[in-house]
């Protein structure tokens, strides 16, 4: 097998067509679009999905972690968070920026062994306006950015207006949705100012300067999920109280909830039965709560010649994990 | 001129001394850190952060690591091991003693390192650098003494066309049509290759097939340089050949072909020969942006991906070697100036 690195995306897919390359490894979504009618080519994805594109709320005022102390002024109100999911139009994001390929997911636990049937949530617009309302978030000014009147969280007056980041590394579709997300929840009356960083920058350190672990962030948009099918570890490190300290885990917005890090303590356990029922249990207060707003799954697919064959993707580990399985034709 | 040249290389050193603290801390204090989560890869786990902390020794202040990476470390104790207790003296000998240190991400010596793509660029960017001056030179001789003509004319359109269009975007169309598009009449196969130095698989030294895998990088690399050398050449063609000694050389019964190569040509280079010593550096440095696109395994491609994963020592290894380049090939630039210019002295 000779590995060849090649940077741009669009010379790895013209080697495939033209029969130059038999494998392209983490096929992006406009790739897999433009491959998948070509006659030598055959995408090939994952069965299951891991990655989940997520919105993490910081709870603490930006450029600090202590949500207690320092609360948010917008998005420590729960119905600002709710609000807020209920003006993502998911199914417009999957259509048009990852063309189809993205799957809208609600929780962390859609897949199996552990599935919990929560109901999907709605978008509609009204009702996300009206929680903003029932907030005292008001446009009294009429300039299309709802201001504190009568909200708990901020002073009078404060303006619904914040930065929302994603990475570079993820490219268009993520870009455009950050930009088609600002856009619907500006029609609610929340003005959000668009970053893209570097992930190292993003996820860094926070002696590095990282926006998540300093809280240097009000909303940010990006993809992670558990490997594997144990999502305890996983779970641990997003939600747990000892993971909202600073560099100990990636517990960013800093939620933090007793009775959620018992159940943590809980499911460290071989009964399955029980592992099932606290894990929907979790399910459902995280979902109540939403300290992290799940959108969707992004496809783990990589693109192959016709001729080679038994290739198998696969979410936990790279494509090559079958290669003793594979026949050239 | 021996003084003048030993007083350069004095400030040289004076200049790169300072160079290197004011990279070191740029560098390091740019936002993002070597052990931070890039791309897909998410997270590290913190307790495996703070042992690698420990073991590149970032886990030093600022002041240290500088020094450090300066002088080496051959002379302290350091926690080789990383469980937080000092075990053994150092290994790294500190650029001064030619040790750049170990990259980060692939653990391999900094020089090894450069050492494996510094070849291929200076194969890469001579070619380009090279083909584009003798394309140069005769389009901006004819454009200088036919001012105006329709060769000028169309010359300087193309000149202007060549300057804007990006080079990432040329070398995509020139690899569709050269190679999506295209096809080769007795192969049946791409025209040309859409990158690497050679063909996969390929084994030993064939002409050919290098010359091939270097037509589409050279020619979109190229483009830019051509029209930027043919531009520059015309104007001081055209400011010499319109100065006295020309007319009186005409004058004179020179035959006009004298003039021009044995009078105006020689003075009218000049110039261009300075401009081209100031940009021997990018033979160093590389084009990023071809590297990338074509797949070539190059200095521009090592310095962007260790910018992307902010691995220090490569990243500085690069700026500060390319530093010193930039700063010999001034020196250089003057001393030919002198050199070719009888007027010009260096007290």
């Amino acid at each position: 097998m000779t590995v060849r690195i090649v940077p741009d995306q669009s010379v790895r897919k013209t080697m495939l067509i033209n029969g130059d390359a038999d494998l392209d490894m983490w096929t992006t979504e406009p790739m897999i679009a433009d491959l998948k009618d070509k006659p030598n080519v055959e995408v090939n994805p994952s069965p299951t999905n891991r990655w989940v594109m997520r919105i993490f709320f910081n709870l603490a005022a930006k450029g600090t972690t202590d949500p207690v102390a320092t609360p948010h002024p917008i998005l420590s109100d729960l119905r600002v968070r709710q609000a807020i999911r209920a003006a993502i139009d998911v199914d417009t994001i999957s259509k048009e920026f990852f063309l189809g390929y993205a799957k809208p997911a609600w929780t962390e636990f859609f897949r199996p062994p552990y599935t919990c049937d929560l109901p999907r949530p709605k978008f509609d617009l009204a009702a996300a306006a009206a929680l903003l309302d029932e907030a005292g978030w008001k446009d009294t000014d009429g300039d299309g950015t709802r201001e504190c009147h009568g909200c708990k969280t901020a002073e009078e007056g404060y303006v619904m207006e914040m930065e929302f980041i994603t990475y570079a590394e993820y490219g268009e579709p993520l870009e455009l949705t950050q930009q088609f997300i600002a856009e619907q929840l500006g029609k609610i009356g929340i003005k959000l100012n668009l970053t893209v960083v570097e992930g190292s920058v993003l996820w860094g350190a926070s002696a590095d300067g990282g926006i998540e672990q300093n809280g240097n962030f009000d909303m940010d948009i990006w993809d992670d999920g558990y490997a594997g099918v144990d999502p305890t570890d996983f779970l641990w490190s997003y939600y747990s109280v000892d993971a909202a300290v600073p560099d100990a885990g990636y517990n960013y917005g800093r939620w933090s909830n007793e009775q959620f890090d018992a159940l943590l303590g809980d499911v460290y356990t071989l009964d399955e039965g029980q592992r099932k029922k606290d894990f929907c249990e979790m399910a459902s207060m995280l979902d109540a709560e939403l300290p992290e707003l799940l959108l969707f799954t992004t496809v783990n697919a990589d693109a192959h010649s016709s001729r080679l064959q038994n290739v198998q993707s696969s979410t936990n580990d790279l494509v090559t994990w079958n290669s003793a399985d594979w026949v050239i034709k | 001129m021996a003084t003048y040249v030993l007083r350069r290389l004095i400030q040289t050193a004076g200049l790169l001394a300072l160079l290197s603290v004011l990279l070191f801390a740029l560098v390091n204090l740019a936002p993002g850190g070597p052990l931070a989560g890039q791309g897909q890869s998410r997270h590290i786990d913190p307790a495996k952060v703070e042992l690698l902390k420990r073991q590149f020794g970032l886990d030093k202040p600022l002041p240290t690591q500088y020094l450090v990476w300066l002088i080496g470390n051959d002379w302290m104790q350091v926690d080789k091991d990383g469980d937080g207790a000092l075990d053994s003296y150092g290994t790294r000998r500190g650029i001064l003693r030619g040790d750049f240190g170990f990259s980060f991400r692939t653990r391999q010596p900094v020089l090894t390192e450069i050492g494996q793509r510094l070849p291929n660029t200076i194969y890469l960017m001579t070619i380009t650098m090279g083909l584009a001056v003798l394309v140069a030179l005769p389009i901006g001789i004819i454009s200088a003494i036919r001012q105006y003509s329709l060769f000028d004319i169309t010359v300087t359109t193309f000149s202007f066309a060549g300057q804007a269009v990006p080079e990432f975007w040329l070398g995509l169309i020139l690899i569709l049509v050269f190679y999506a598009w295209l096809k080769n009449p007795f192969t049946g196969g791409p025209l040309l290759p859409p990158g690497g130095m050679t063909s996969t698989g390929s084994v030993g030294f064939d002409l050919g097939d290098r010359v091939l895998h270097l037509i589409l990088p050279v020619a979109t690399g190229a483009l830019g340089w051509v029209a930027w050398y043919s531009r520059f050449l015309r104007s001081s063609m055209l400011e010499v050949i319109h100065r006295d000694y020309i007319r009186t050389a005409r004058a004179k019964g020179l035959k006009n072909w004298k003039v021009l190569f044995r009078h105006a040509l020689r003075n009218a280079l000049i110039p261009l020969v300075t401009l081209l010593a100031l940009d021997l550096p990018y033979i160093f440095g590389g084009a990023v942006f071809v590297e990338i696109l074509f797949s070539w395994p190059g200095m521009g491609r090592l310095y962007y991906q260790a910018a992307l994963d902010r691995d220090y020592p490569i990243l500085l290894a690069v700026l500060i070697i390319g530093a010193g380049f930039i700063i010999l090939s001034n020196l250089l630039a003057d001393i030919v100036y002198a050199y070719l210019d009888p007027r010009i002295r260096y007290e």
